[in-house]
């Protein structure tokens, strides 16, 4: 288990080193940070001086060997824009977006697992034909429709939910909402697949042999060996959700990572981006190395025999 | 070998413990096809019963239509039930539910698919307890213990705690048992139960019928395709042919006098009974193949693969006729003494 473990955390290094190097040439083409933070009239002197306080007049490749030195070390560099470390920024946003994150999949799970359940139990029948259009549909839709549409329904006609900022359980309700839908569709369909699945599985027969209810036939033997699969599919969503969510931020002011990356990809803030970037891949293998672990947990055949899964 | 109830008759002056009574069943695929025709089949107590025949003849269907656990495809179109004296079709669901694992219980043919692969083996075992008794969870343990040890389970503590996967094929057929068992039922179905095993573990794992069948008494509905099967432990024996009954006899009649050609035929391709034969190819077949679900016409649905076929069979069905005593054959032209196999059990 350890040696497995060891394995997965140098593969978790390589992976982030590559994304960080491919994040680091990407933000270089995107333009001059130089030109952006100069005033209106600055002189082409002014600008290659900023662009030397900056460190971007040398050579990409010593800026690059520069970097990853630095990085090692934990300084991932100073913002262009605000005078604070750049993961320091980051780190700053990041409980917003676990917040928003965890609110999302709250909806996602809530609603996602039980409606793929019933679809499952219900098929061809009334269920499934009510619960699986409505969940194409909000799939469907993209965040900033549906977003600005549950802002038009429940702030501005019923004044139910505040339409943007942060701040207490309200304030996170429609944001969940727009951002789980995505979700919820995805681990909908797979639990309702994975369910019909084992419900046709012998070992369903041989717990109604025994003379089992339906529920206990549900709860007792089908449901765990179902939710394996969503587990993993979970796991995913929950590393795409905790790396920001671009639109649903931006559409309600959420101050998270998602729309810092929005904002300092517009500055051209180099080490912001790549402190964003880095972070999310570090979460996203993370995520990934922890669901992988609670297979095993949740599946002895896993477990035992210390394969990976 | 062993003989619970006498050869030559069916237990008389007691009720059944299982009767199928005329059992039809059909599948609903597009248009309705007919799987099971007027099947009628009954297990006496204490009573080893064999249910034979090809894969498809509908003998699992039978197995699974006692227990009311048919696909959702399949509907019972006619014929009853009846499990000590209760009609099973006039029951509601929860009534049925309830008789299922304590009343009646069954074995399946692969343990390693119909044990729950992430539930300790115990657990499987002690849940049959927690449906259908008021014993508290240290006396499930305990009979689940009993149990394992019942059915020769080594080191029962160990298998307890095991999941299914830690267990050979043995062991789970064991599991599956002592889960059948738990409740103590007066009828236990095994569908193809040492299919799935090797043949050392084989004749263990009938040995368990045979003593749960002298020590508790309990009826067995053996559902096989093996003849060699049947004649180790069974008292009579049902042939199915294309969802029909084609021959009902007590064991040694069915391989002493067997009166259907297809019985014949069946007996005539065991290996071992042929083993002085030689060679393995020289295994007699039966030509043909069976038909398929909705291909059946009129006549005797063996007439096609029957070398006896007269033009009768072709145009009429036969219906079950007495061949001997307590022995039905379902033939307009039943093997006759003159044609019989030599006999091929060693009676001792």
């Amino acid at each position: 288990m350890a040696r497995y473990i060891a394995g997965r955390l140098l593969q978790a290094v390589v992976t982030l080193l590559g994304v960080v190097t491919i994040i680091f040439f990407l933000v270089r083409l995107s333009g001059d940070p130089a030109r952006l933070l100069a005033p209106q009239n600055a002189t082409a002197t002014d600008i290659a001086r900023i662009r030397h306080q900056l460190g971007l007049d040398t050579s990409l490749w010593s800026q690059y060997v520069h970097f990853l030195s630095q990085a090692l070390r934990g300084n991932f560099g100073y913002s262009y824009v605000q005078d604070q470390p750049a993961m320091h920024i980051v780190l700053s946003r990041f409980p917003n977006t676990v917040e928003l994150a965890v609110g999302a999949l709250v909806v996602a799970l809530g609603i996602g697992i039980p409606a793929g359940i019933l679809s499952a139990v219900y098929r061809g029948r009334w269920p499934e034909r009510t619960l699986m259009p409505l969940i194409l549909v909000g799939q469907s839709m993209p965040a900033f429709w549906s977003g600005i549409l549950l802002i038009l329904v429940f702030s501005v006609r019923f004044h139910l939910f505040p339409s943007s900022g942060q701040g207490g359980l309200r304030a996170l309700v429609l944001p969940a909402i727009t951002l789980g839908s995505l979700s919820l569709a995805t681990i909908a369909r797979m639990a309702r697949g994975s369910f019909l699945e084992q419900l046709d599985r012998d070992y369903v027969r041989t717990a109604r042999a025994k003379g089992a209810s339906g529920m206990r036939v549900m709860f007792g033997h089908v449901l765990r060996n179902a939710l394996l699969p969503v587990l993993t599919i979970t796991g995913l969503e929950a590393a795409n959700l905790l790396g920001g969510a671009v639109l649903t931020e931006v559409i309600f002011a959420w101050p998270g990572v998602g729309q810092l990356t929005v904002q300092s990809v517009n500055s051209r803030d180099f080490p912001v981006v790549q402190a964003v970037v880095l972070l999310a891949a570090i979460v996203y293998v993370a995520v990934n190395l922890l669901v992988d672990l609670l297979y095993g947990v949740v599946d002895p055949r896993l477990r035992l025999t210390g394969a990976a899964p | 070998m062993s003989q619970g109830v006498t050869d030559d008759q069916v237990p008389a002056g007691q009720d059944p413990v299982l009767a199928v009574e005329d059992l039809s069943v059909c599948f609903e695929a597009g248009r309705q096809l007919k799987a099971l025709s007027q099947v009628s089949v009954t297990v006496g107590r204490a009573e080893i019963v064999g249910v034979v025949g090809e894969s498809g003849c509908g003998k699992s269907l039978t197995a699974l239509s006692v227990m009311g656990l048919l696909p959702h495809n399949a509907t019972v179109t006619g014929g009853r039930v009846v499990l000590e004296g209760v009609d099973l079709g006039s029951l509601n669901g929860r009534q049925r539910r309830d008789l299922r694992g304590r009343r009646m219980s069954m074995v399946f043919q692969e343990p390693m698919v119909a044990l729950n692969p992430l539930m300790r083996a115990g657990r499987q075992v002690t849940e049959v307890l927690s449906v259908h008794s008021l014993l508290s969870r240290p006396a499930r343990k305990e009979r689940t213990l009993a149990l394992f040890r019942e059915v020769g389970l080594a080191d029962p503590e160990a298998r307890y705690r095991q999941y299914p996967h830690q267990l050979s094929g043995g062991m789970r057929q064991r599991v599956m048992i002592a889960m059948a068992l738990a409740a103590e039922p007066s009828l236990l179905i095994a569908d193809e139960p040492t299919t799935a095993l090797d043949p050392t573990v084989q004749s263990q794992i009938l040995q368990i019928f045979l003593d749960i069948r002298d020590r508790l008494g309990t009826s067995v509905l053996l559902v096989t395709h093996d003849m060699g099967v049947i004649a180790e432990v069974a008292d009579r024996v049902t042939v199915m042919y294309a969802g029909r009954v084609v021959e009902s006899a007590p064991v040694s009649e069915i391989f002493h006098r067997p009166a259907h050609p297809y019985t014949a035929g069946l007996l005539a391709s065991i290996p071992a009974r042929n083993a002085d034969r030689g060679r393995a190819e020289d295994l007699p077949t039966i030509p043909g193949r069976v038909p398929a679900l909705g291909e059946i016409t009129a006549g005797c649905p063996f007439a096609p693969r029957c070398e006896r076929a007269q033009t009768r069979c072709l145009q009429e069905e036969p219906g079950l006729l007495a061949a001997g005593p307590a022995h039905l054959a379902a033939c307009w032209y039943p093997l006759e003494q003159d044609r019989l196999p030599a006999p091929a059990r060693s009676e001792t």
